[in-house]
Parts: structure tokens; sequence; C-alpha cells
């Protein structure tokens, strides 16, 4: 139900983005308030260089508004108060206006960044807000625009909806900032706070050593280093910070499932995953400054190899041995309240009040915006790249080895029985004859050679020896061979002449010469 | 007589090229151990231990057949017999099996016990070959080994 649920919402999505005239949109503020800076050029022209900004990047809808929006061919057209609603500026309906309409991304220029407490649009600005925090807005730039002494600053607001458009939308960013350098014009990265907002200098990370440290599976895995924490922020600076270990729900919505673990291409897993760091708390950091150094322990418990046949296999027949690239998963948690501009960007930007704002030239407000658009609590993501090498165990191979080497012998005794049973003689086999007759005779399983009901001798190892009474008349005892004859004398019966064969016999050539004096008639 | 005379040769020439060959790669292992601090492989590093197993087990077996052939050619030489002749073949096969286990490196062990397993195997083989092929043999191989294991030591690492 769920999955038709979110198909249809896809759906309705991809219909809504297909009915959007262009994937981008700009909205001028046209309230009362803005009259102003029409009169002076400045609002047409900040239109301007938004418009080139990003119809280099494709099609551009326009729309103006007050408390009420109106989509118009070029938002630099004349547009009469009444048309867009009156005097007020409700950002909201604005930013809905362009939620419902599919865009990728829009941008937003008013004057209005905060408004005074207590004025009828003030819980308009706060949804506005809302809006701006909410998962749908994917990044958003504010660039405070100075104004000349008089008249109050201006703000302009660029708002990424699908991710897709991020690198457009940077380009953009930096094609505006070019373009308005007459106005002072800086990037404000508001939204997200908790991407890329670090970088971590190692100062003892044991990976980095001359030697690369190698572990053993089985054993208990911990390292430890010292790091230094450098803002990268533009403007924001951090009053204090708790560094804690990600948790696993954190990791697996918002990053990479990889960072629980070794990797999908690891033969390997940790036992646990516990990280601290000591001091946990992260003191006042303004962009470009470092942190005091903290000491971080990573633990992986004991590493084992996958269970899995690839696992054993490639353990024992690949590298022995595998490197693990792996993040270690910080978390520095901000309270909304910890978030401020640094004190050089407000005393440029800032006015604390209208009067002041108008007097300077500056932005009224601009102070309160980490407090507007940061969650109660920002979770920055700070992961701390780790290398180390794992001996694979010593079991696949050994295990590996002996199944090879018994299929070996059981292939080398297969061949060789299948080779002896060929090669293996048939049976000896005895007849009799009599008096030029044949008479019944064999040779039992214990080698007993019976002529008749009689026991004549005894057949091992290809030896016959004669039985107890019978005399040998002609030929030897001993070895025998295929067609060997002997005469051998009964008692109370007729020589008798005895030839020894296997299979069949091979009666040419095989009587005793008869002119032997041996041979009696 | 000069057959027997021959055959201590070859057993001698035997005993000098083995110990030499062993001391050699000990102690260029030992030197990397200790003075580079890094582990000493003639194998690429990257071959599997499935691998040099089975290398070990056919090297296990060309070994004892090494010996069995040189007990079969004291034997059928009627220069030694039964139980000296036994130790001579064990002897050899323990220098061969050493320099399988130092050419193949498991990584089992570390490589401070190869020169111990050394050390063992050419006493055993000084006891055993001394009334075979006689001191000037057993001293001269002694001799070369230092050589060759001291310039290595202090030229090769």
């Amino acid at each position: 139900m769920a999955i038709v649920r979110q198909l249809i919402l896809m759906l309705c999505v991809t219909a809504a983005a297909s009915c959007a005239a262009a994937p981008q949109l700009l909205l001028v503020d046209r309230s009362g308030s803005m009259a102003p800076y029409v009169q002076d050029g400045v609002l047409f022209d900040l239109v301007q260089k938004v418009r080139q900004a990003c119809r280099e990047q494709g099609p551009l809808d326009e729309a103006v508004f007050a408390t009420k929006v109106l989509p118009v061919p070029a938002a630099d057209s004349p547009v009469t108060p009444q048309e867009v609603g009156g005097h007020w500026t409700y950002l909201d309906e604005a930013a809905n206006h362009a939620l419902r309409g599919g865009y990728q991304l829009f941008w937003l220029i008013t004057d209005n960044v905060q408004e005074e407490p207590g004025s009828p649009e003030a819980g308009q600005t706060e949804k506005f807000y809302g809006i701006l925090r909410s998962r749908r807005i994917r990044r958003v730039v504010i660039f405070p625009i100075l104004h000349v002494p008089g008249r109050r600053g201006l703000a302009v607001y660029a708002v990424l909806l699908s991710p897709g458009w991020r690198e457009r939308l940077s380009a953009q960013l930096g094609r505006f900032q070019s373009l308005a350098q007459s106005y002072q014009a800086e990037p404000l990265l508001m939204k997200p706070l908790d991407r890329e907002a670090f970088e971590v200098e190692y100062l003892d990370l044991p990976g980095q050593q001359k030697k690369k440290i190698t572990h053993q599976t089985g054993q208990q895995v911990r390292q430890e280093f010292r790091v230094r924490f450098r803002s990268r922020y533009g403007h924001l600076c951090i009053q204090n910070a708790e560094i804690r270990q990600a948790t696993e729900e954190e990791l697996k919505t918002a990053w990479a499932e990889k960072i629980l673990d070794f990797g999908p291409g690891s033969l390997l897993q940790p036992e646990r995953l516990k990280v601290t760091a000591t001091p946990s708390r992260l003191d006042a950091i303004c962009p470009g400054q470092q942190s005091a150094s903290h000491a971080v322990e990573v633990d992986f418990g004991r590493v084992r190899l996958r269970p899995s046949l690839r696992g054993i296999w490639l353990a024992a027949t690949g590298r022995p041995r595998e490197n693990i690239d792996f993040d270690v998963p910080l978390m520095i948690s901000v309270q909304q309240q910890a978030f401020r501009f640094q004190s050089s960007f407000l005393s440029k930007y800032h006015a604390n009040s209208l009067p002041e704002a108008a007097q300077t030239g500056k932005v009224y407000g601009i102070q309160g915006l980490p407090s507007l658009l940061a969650e109660s609590e920002t979770h920055i993501y700070a992961g701390v790249p780790l290398q180390f090498q794992v001996t694979y165990p010593w079991w696949p191979a050994v295990l590996l080895a002996a199944v090879f080497l018994a299929a070996v012998a059981v292939l080398f005794y297969t061949v060789r029985g299948i080779y002896r049973g060929w090669r293996r003689p048939s049976p000896w086999q005895v007849q009799a004859v009599q008096d030029e007759r044949e008479i019944p005779a064999r040779i039992d399983q214990e080698g007993t050679v019976m002529v008749g009901e009689r026991t004549v001798g005894y057949l091992r190892d290809d030896r016959f020896e004669k039985a107890p009474g019978i005399h040998i008349d002609s030929g030897a005892a001993g070895q025998i061979r295929d067609g060997k004859t002997l005469w051998l004398v009964l008692p109370g019966s007729q020589r008798t002449k005895v030839t020894f064969f296997r299979g069949k016999l091979r009666r040419e050539g095989r009587e005793p010469d008869s002119s032997s004096p041996l041979v009696r008639r | 007589m000069l057959d027997a005379v021959r055959v201590r040769r070859t057993v001698g020439s035997l005993f000098v090229a083995l110990l030499v060959v062993n001391t050699a790669l000990l102690t260029l292992a030992a030197a990397w151990a200790i003075k580079k601090e890094q582990t000493f492989e003639i194998l690429p590093s990257d071959v599997s231990l499935l691998l040099r197993l089975l290398a070990l087990a056919f090297g296990a077996a060309l070994s004892w057949f090494v010996g069995r052939t040189l007990y079969f050619f004291l034997v059928k030489r009627e220069v030694r017999a039964d139980t000296e002749g036994v130790s001579i073949a064990y002897a050899m096969m323990f220098y061969f099996l050493l320099l399988l286990l130092t050419l193949i490196y498991l990584g089992w062990v570390s490589w401070m016990w190869f020169p111990i397993l050394l050390i063992v195997v050419v006493i055993y083989s000084v006891i055993v070959l001394w009334s075979f092929v006689g001191p000037a043999w057993v001293f001269g191989g002694l001799a070369l080994a230092a050589v060759a294991g001291g310039l290595i030591w202090f030229y090769a690492a």
C-alpha cells in the first residue's frame, strides 16, 4: 500500500513538474515597500541580473507578489499594487506558489528579511522560514544587498527544490555574485548547515605514519588519534557544540550505509562501532578557525570474516589482507541558539532596526537568519577518514589447501585403483586330464587345488606347493606361469596332467614333450 | 674407496651449498627486520595464502623426495646405511625445508625464529656429518656461511 501511495505521489510530482512551463522561477516582491527600489532602478537591475544568471541554465518563469502571486511575462514590467494584493508582503504565499508549480529552484527578491514584531505580515514571514526549514527545501542561499544610505538593504534568496539542480544552482550563484559585485553581494549558505561544515585535521593519526597499521582478524581493533576541526562555514560561528558518535538511524537516513560497516565490497565486518571524542565539547569556532585538539577513539571490537562462501574463497585465494578505508562517523550537534554570524559580517550588513537600516542601507534583521533557518538542533556529520589493514584469517587457506590435497589424494587413489583393476590378471584356473580325458578340477578361494574331490596342492602367491601324498612326476613345484603343466601321480590313480592358466586355456604348445624320459605312456 | 670419496664430496658440497644459501637468506631477512623494520618477502606480499600453502606442501614433498634419494644414494653406494644414512638424509631435508619456509614465508612465525631454527639445524647437521664428511668440510662450510652472512649484514641491507 505504501508503495502504491509513493508511486501515486511520484506520478503527481512528475505531472506537476511537467505542467510547469519552466524549471526555474523568479519571484519579485512588488509590495508597497518596494516602490522606491522600482523608482531608483535597483530592483529591476537585480531582476535583470538574476534573469541573466538563471537563463544560462534554462528557461525561467517570472512572477510578482505582495499578498498574492501574479505570474507575469517579465517581473520588471509595470504592476499596480491592486494586482498583487496590496501593500503587505506575504513571503509564504510566494514560496508556496513555487512549491505548487513543481519548480526545480526559485529565486526571490525582497526587502523583508524579517518583520518588525507585531506587524501584520510577521506571521507570514515566520511561515516562510518554516517552509524553508522543511525537508522539501534542499538548499537556501541568501545574498544581502547593501543599498546606498537612505534606503534599507534588500535580500535575494536562491532556493533549491530538486537535488538534481544543485550543480546548476551553484553555477547561477557564482554568476549572480559576479554580476552583483556593485552591491557587495556575498552568498550566505543557510541550508543545509549539516553538510561539509567541518574539515578535519589530523594531529597524530596512526595511518599517516610511515608504516600502515595492520591488524589480524579476530583481534580487538582499536584506533586512537587526535584531530582538530576547521570550520568551513562562510560567515557563521558556532558558540559551542557537542561531539558524539552518529546513531545508526542518523547514518541510515542521512548518509551512506557503508559508514556502519566496512562497505559492501569488504570481506570483513566489525563486531561493533564505538566512537568517543575527548573532550566531547567543541568550543567556539568561527569561519576558518581551528578548534582545540580532540582525542578520538574508535573501537571496532573483533573484526571477523563475513560468513559466506565467497568470503572464504576470496580470503584464501586472493590478497591475504584488506585495506580498510573507513569514515569514522562523528556528529557535531549544535543548538539553534549556538549559531551566530561573524561580527565582521554583522557590522557590514546588519541593522538592528528599520530606521537604522534605512539610514545606513543595511539589511534589517539579518542577524536572526541563523535562528530562523536552523533546526532546533543541527547535527553536523564530520566523517574522519581512517585507513588501516586487516589480515585475513589463516583457516580458509588451510581449509581449501586440505580440500585440494584431499581431492588430489582421492583422485590419485581412484586412478591407481582403476589402473590396478585394469591390470589385475584373471584368477588362476586349472585343467586336469587323465588318460586324454578331462576330469573336474578347480582352485578354491583359499588356493587349494582340487582334482576331482582330491586335494593335490596349494596355490599361494603364484607358487604351487604339492599336497602331502602327491608325487610330481614331471615338472616342478614353485613359481607357475600361464600354461604351466605338471604331471602328478595321485595315490590309486593314473598320472594326471595338470595345467594352470588364466582366462582361457591356450592349447598350442602346452603339451609336455612326449619324448621326455619323464613322460610315461 | 674412490666411490666413497666421491660420495663424501657430494654430500659435503650439498651441505655447504645449503648452509650458505640458508644463512644468506636468513641474514638478509633478519637485517631487513632489524635495520629496516620491514618484512623480507621473496614472493610478492599479495600472493595468496592458499598458493603459499600449496607451494609448501609441494616443496615439503620435494624435500622428502630429495632426502629419500640421498638415503638410497648412500645405501646403494654402501657408504652409510641404516641410522646414520637416515640422519644425513634428514639433515639435508631440514635444510631444504628451512629454505622453502624462507622462500614462501607464511607470515605465522616472526623472522627472528628462522635464524634460531637454522642454528638448530646447523648443530644437528654438524653432529651428523662430522664423522662422515670430515672436519674440513664442516669448518669450511661454517666459515663460508659466516662470511656470506657477515657481508650481507653489512652491505646488502
